[in-house]
């Protein structure tokens, strides 16, 4: 045996797009070294899943490997046909993907997606022998119950559990590589902490190698021992993890790692540091003159088909004027439903919802109307929110032509000034969305939420769906405009450091209550609650 | 590992999958037929520029084979089939268009209406409407009309495309449902724009596509309905020339002058598959 598990040189990968070829890899060479485990970090289309899909020959029709070696345990595996390929997979390379909701088979059981695993990979282990190993694994993955769990289907499991089944998956013919696909990237933070840290056990038992694909720098720094950084389809640079990061050589990597606050000179700050060094926002007067948004008793049940879903229970907060309100939460915990609510997108069961002193429960058609001309929201995916068919100009235009705002003139003279406003130059406003890249749009999103001059802005997960470089920059930028147009921002957010980096008041959701609140330095520096702690760790 | 791996020199991924030219393909062959179905419409709307002969002259001798003074032969009084074949699609293009705009336009205001507020009374009303609709079949209540107001193919039109608009309302009110969950109509919605501007500016453009083919197929459906009828004697009256007509008086012939009845049931044949073929093409290219 080698000390090399998995040897890839001059990898090429191309996509056919239309009439044009995109080289999504170009040479790129990597080395494993058995047992170790290997990030793979870059930036959305960087080529990072690409290189994961072409390890185990699973691109899409329009990708083809046009050069070079994927040598597994001494062995070019490129020089199999698919058919040879194929048995492989599973039993000398494990996968596990990013989405987990996906990559079950809802009409079948956990236990029969578990035994087909055995059996495509070819296993010659009898029944019982089988049962027992996917027992032991599941329990190694912490499910106290493996049987109750085998029987059960994946509408009946929560995502990280899921998730730790496709682990369970990964590893059940005992591969020598297992490839993480952006492993919890779909899963909430402690939720993919935990299965995170159930994989490495599993890994350290069994001696698999992995390679993890990620765009998160602080899960490649405390995962990995080896690290590869990919820009643009080449690798800039790679080498044991603690050295890149603290000695980055290639100015892409030191601009990746200046992106991610909580990084410094290789080593991952928790929150409260991260909040010491890097806070913008100034500690804001809690005292409460003039706020802009009172809930009080707020409630909201969901019904459908039968089952009841509490997604907020009793809420009440205040939002002063000026101030950064970041409403944290994981996936389920009701902070989106209060948004909404706010936003009049959703009624409240219970309670009152006041906005600018107006209540909004109550409000008619035109209340709203002239009502939402001071508070506009941004939304959490720019590829969503903005209508592809229409051009910049149309879109920044919709809330001023909505408002009948000035003239025709005006209007296009005020588009200009909006594009200005958020670092777009006039030249784009006849542009189309998809010509943007996804900070580009957020940015035009940022610009037609400013185009009334609201005094309120709802912005729901703002950067979340942005690579790290660009979510500082929109952070930047919205830090900019708030200062300079005295705006009110109530920010819903699953993400701390987001927190710490612009919020001056937070207040933490779960399962629809709120469990502190208070102004970002107390919370994030001094956390009461047990829950605001185990989010403050990851 | 092996240092001696050896690089191939070929592209290692066998040529590429038949799909991954699919899109180009599929759009020239959608232009092919669009332009096939244009040719149509023309003749339809001025037939008289192709036919050859008066549709209603006895002009020939009674079953003359096709050939080159009637290019389709005659019919069993001497007409020229060809010159009938080409003023019947007239009437059978033109109903069939008259019943799939009736239930367009009928089906997208009750779609539309139902789809503002779902779960409303106004939803409520029109979707048991449309389901009462829906449960009498199209030929019946052409036969209806036809009763009430007599023979004629854009009566029955009229009637089908009534019975028709139900899918149409339901196609609409699914796809109204869809896009409210789409992200840049509530976008819009919050950012001040009226329900009914959101609809032309946002919806309409987004899911048109659908109703398109949709309405490809129909248009097909309409004409094989209208033919029937007159083919059982209840649409068109000889001596028009409308489809249905000239098969079903075509057909006692069948064993000696073939062509009287089998050409114009090829030219039926030949448009529906052409407009079952753009509605195919359509629903693919969406996808």
């Amino acid at each position: 045996m080698t000390e090399t598990l998995l040897e890839i040189s001059d990898l090429t990968v191309t996509y056919e797009r239309g009439s044009t070829v995109d080289t999504a890899l170009a040479e790129v060479g990597l080395s494993l070294r058995r047992g170790s485990v290997t990030a793979v970090i870059g930036e959305s289309g960087s080529g990072k899943s690409t290189l994961a899909h072409a390890v185990v020959r699973l691109l899409p029709d329009n990708g083809a490997i046009t050069r070079g070696t994927v040598v597994l345990d001494g062995e070019d595996v490129l020089r199999r046909t698919e058919r040879e390929f194929r048995p492989l997979r599973g039993r000398h390379v494990g996968f596990v993907p990013q989405d987990p909701i996906a990559s079950l088979n809802p009409t079948k059981s956990i236990g029969a997606q578990v035994k087909e695993s055995f059996a495509l990979a070819g296993s010659s282990l009898s029944a019982r022998q089988v049962e027992e190993r996917v027992a032991g694994d599941l329990r190694d993955l912490g499910f106290s119950d493996p049987e109750a769990l085998l029987r059960s289907y994946p509408h009946e499991l929560s995502g990280g559990m899921r998730q730790r089944v496709l682990v369970a998956i990964a590893f059940s013919q005992r591969p020598q590589l297992v490839i993480a696909d952006e492993p919890t990237s779909a899963l909430d933070v402690l939720v993919g902490q935990d299965v995170l840290r159930r994989l490495h056990a599993l890994r350290a038992k069994h001696g698999t190698t992995v390679l993890l694909i990620t765009h998160d720098l602080a899960l490649a720094s405390r995962n990995a021992d080896d690290v590869v950084v990919l820009q643009r389809g080449r690798i800039v640079e790679s080498g044991p993890i603690a050295e890149v990061f603290a000695d980055p050589q290639h100015t892409y990597t030191r601009s990746l790692l200046a992106s991610s606050a909580r990084l410094v000179a290789g080593r991952v700050l928790d929150v409260g540091e991260a909040y010491r060094r890097f806070a913008r926002a100034e500690p804001a007067d809690v005292a409460t003159v003039d706020p802009v948004i009172e809930l009080a008793g707020v409630a909201r049940t969901f019904r459908a088909g039968g089952r009841e879903v509490v997604a907020v229970r009793d809420l009440s907060l205040t939002v002063p004027r000026g101030a950064t309100f970041a409403l944290v939460g994981e996936s389920g915990s009701g902070k989106t439903t209060t948004s909404r609510i706010i936003l009049g997108l959703e009624r409240a069961d219970r309670g009152s919802v006041r906005v600018f002193g107006n209540d909004v429960v109550g409000l008619g058609r035109g209340g709203m109307k002239a009502l939402r001309r001071r508070m506009q929201v941004v939304y959490q995916s720019p590829f969503e929110s903005l209508n592809p068919r229409l051009s910049l100009r149309e879109i920044v235009a919709e809330p001023l032509d909505a408002y009948r705002v000035g003239s025709r003139q005006e209007r296009r003279a005020r588009v200009v000034e909006l594009l200005d406003r958020v670092q777009l130059p006039p030249s784009y406003a006849e542009r189309r969305p998809r010509e943007l890249s996804g900070g580009q749009r957020q940015r035009v999103a940022i610009a037609r939420a400013l185009a009334l001059e609201p005094e309120l802005l709802v912005l729901d997960e703002p950067v979340s769906a942005l690579d790290a470089t660009i979510q500082a920059q929109v952070l930047t930028l919205l830090t900019e405009l708030q200062r300079d147009l005295g705006l009110t921002y109530f920010l819903v957010t699953h993400d701390l450091g987001v927190v710490a980096d612009v919020a001056s008041q937070v207040a933490v959701m779960r399962r629809g209550r709120l469990v502190e609140h208070g102004s970002t330095a107390e919370v994030v520096l001094r956390p009461k609650h047990d829950y605001t702690q185990a989010l403050l760790a990851v | 590992m092996t240092a001696t791996a050896v690089r191939p020199a070929e592209t290692l991924t066998p040529s590429e999958p038949p799909e991954a030219r699919g899109p180009r393909r599929r759009l020239r062959e959608l232009h092919v037929h669009l332009a096939l179905l244009a040719a149509l419409v023309a003749i339809a709307l001025l037939p008289s520029l192709i036919a050859t002969h008066d549709p209603l002259a006895l002009d020939g001798r009674p079953f003359t084979a096709p050939g080159g003074t009637y290019w389709f032969g005659t019919d069993e009084i001497g007409r020229d089939l060809y010159s009938r074949v080409v003023h019947g699609l007239q009437i059978s293009f033109l109903s069939a268009a008259l019943a799939v705009l009736v239930a367009l336009v009928l089906g997208a205001l009750v779609g539309v209406l139902s789809g503002l507020r779902p779960g409303g009374v106004l939803d409520r009303v029109l979707s048991v409407l449309t389901e009462a609709v829906m449960a009498i079949p199209a030929v019946l209540l052409a036969l209806a009309a036809i009763t009430a107001y007599g023979r004629g193919a854009y009566i029955a039109a009229v009637a089908i495309g009534v019975a028709e608009a139900t899918g149409f309302a339901r196609l609409v009110r699914g796809l109204m449902l869809q896009s409210q969950s789409l992200v840049f109509v509530e976008a819009a919605r919050t950012c001040g724009t009226s329900p009914f501007r959101v609809l032309v500016r946002h919806v309409i453009p987004t899911v048109y596509h659908p109703v398109l083919s949709y309405t490809a197929m129909h248009f097909g459906l309409a004409m094989l309905a209208i033919g029937s009828l007159s083919y059982l004697g209840f649409g068109e009256a000889p001596p028009s020339p409308e489809w249905g007509v000239l098969i079903s008086g075509g057909q006692k012939y069948l064993v000696h002058a073939w062509w009287v009845a089998l050409i114009p049931g090829i030219a039926l044949t030949a448009v529906v598959v052409l407009l079952n073929r753009i509605a195919n093409l359509l629903q693919e290219g969406r996808s």
